[in-house]
């Protein structure tokens, strides 16, 4: 092997003798060139997750604003199921998953199912689970047919998460956030269907720390107000304290 | 350029004529061995300010050009990278005979077996290492290594004979 070996090392050795460095400078500009390429990528696939493409709306900072005029208001697009990423750090989920994403380094995924209840009862119920070992799950269940229902958590000054269902014939969430009772842009979302066999469609947004969500207005598919619903500033785990409304 | 960039600077001009000597081997080609060290000091220049409190540096870079020989002879556009990024062919170098034979022989290779070649008896790695360097159990460094050896070993007796038609 010996004599293989040698030969070996004068073929590497003759490359050496032979070799035309490009430069350092070559090395370090084409170095510089694919950071600002990899910069860009990352940069792009971070606007594309926020712009809602998986399917959830992302509550930016705004100015106060006065409410909403007669203008369009930004609607988030919600993918199908089948569009949506396999997760891997999740179990098989116990339901159909109609939301997931990723959020802050944790994946996250809203799970819907009906429960057969006594009395020939059949309850929606919503999940939201991270696999962030700091965040609990969040669940909220109502009975079929289902107008409006949302769960809320998130410890205080902290981010919060908001999810729920609506009802089919809701096309579009409006949130109503307030920040110190001024009231924040009307941020709209479009409520995920979850298949044929689910009587109800959901919705699920990031509420940034200081804001308060106060009002739920649901629209249909040409705009008209189905119902409306004020919530109460002053829970911030489980399920809202409802006020007078008229989707509850 | 910045001390960063001198003190990088120093570390290519001391590794790079080595690099390639060593990816020829792999590639069979002096430019397209040029062209993935290039690259893989590109790279290294990215993360030199980590890179550099690295025992051996070299080693890093060495196995990232390893590991594009392997992806550019997997995805069979050697030729045209090379000349897309190098322009038209400068002209070769004058190669020896010896160097000729060695090269055909190698050809018949597979590039994991002239990576395992390259790090066992060019760089004199242990098998263990080898196989922590390419990421591949030491089963497999051991095949390689075998089957290369014999293959070209086998390759280089054929071609003795071929030189030497009336020697029976």
């Amino acid at each position: 092997m010996s004599d293989l070996q040698e030969r070996l090392r004068q073929f590497a050795d003759e490359g050496a003798r032979q070799a035309r460095p490009l430069g350092a400078a070559a090395a370090l500009r084409r170095g510089r060139r694919r950071q600002q390429r990899l910069v860009g990528a990352v940069g792009l696939a971070l606007v594309t997750v926020l712009a809602g493409g998986l399917g959830v709306g992302w509550v930016v900072r705004t100015r106060a604003t006065e409410p909403a005029g007669p203008g369009p208001v930004p609607t988030l697009q919600s993918t199908r199921p089948a569009e949506r990423p396999r997760l891997r750090a999740f179990p098989p989920a116990r339901g159909t998953v109609v939301a997931q994403g990723t959020h802050r380094g944790y994946h996250w995924r809203l799970v819907v199912r009906r429960n057969k209840l006594p009395h020939n009862q059949v309850e929606i119920y919503q999940l939201f689970e991270t696999d962030a070992d700091l965040i609990a799950d969040s669940g909220s269940g109502a009975l079929e047919p289902v107008t409006l229902t949302v769960g809320q958590h998130g410890p205080p000054n902290e981010e919060n998460v908001v999810s729920g269902a609506v009802t089919r014939q809701a096309a579009v969430v409006r949130l109503q956030l307030e920040r110190s009772g001024v009231p924040l842009a009307p941020v709209d979302l479009q409520a995920i269907d979850a298949g044929s066999n689910v009587p109800a469609r959901f919705f699920v947004t990031f509420v940034p720390p200081g804001s308060v969500l106060r009002e739920i207005v649901l629209l249909d598919r040409l705009g008209q107000r189905i119902c409306h619903q004020r919530l109460s500033p002053g829970r911030l785990m489980g399920p809202p304290i409802h006020e007078p409304g008229s989707c509850v | 350029m910045t001390p960063t960039d001198d003190d990088f600077a120093a570390f290519y001009a001391s590794v790079f004529a080595r690099l390639v000597g060593q990816l020829r081997v792999v590639t069979g080609d002096l430019q397209e061995a040029e062209d993935v060290v290039q690259e893989a000091l590109a790279r290294a220049s990215m993360r030199w300010s980590r890179l550099r409190a690295y025992d051996v540096p070299e080693a890093w870079a060495r196995r990232v050009a390893l590991n594009l020989a392997a992806d550019q002879a997997r995805r069979g556009r050697r030729r045209l990278a090379a000349m897309r990024r190098l322009g038209p062919p400068a002209p070769e170098p004058a190669v020896q005979v010896e160097d000729v034979a060695l090269l055909e022989a190698l050809r018949g290779l597979s590039v994991g077996q002239r990576q395992v070649l390259v790090l066992h008896y060019l760089i004199g790695m242990p098998v263990q290492e080898v196989a922590k360097t390419l990421g591949v159990p030491t089963g497999t460094v051991k095949v390689r290594l075998l089957r290369g050896r014999q293959a070209l070993a086998a390759r280089l007796a054929e071609q003795q004979e071929e030189v030497r038609p009336g020697h029976e």
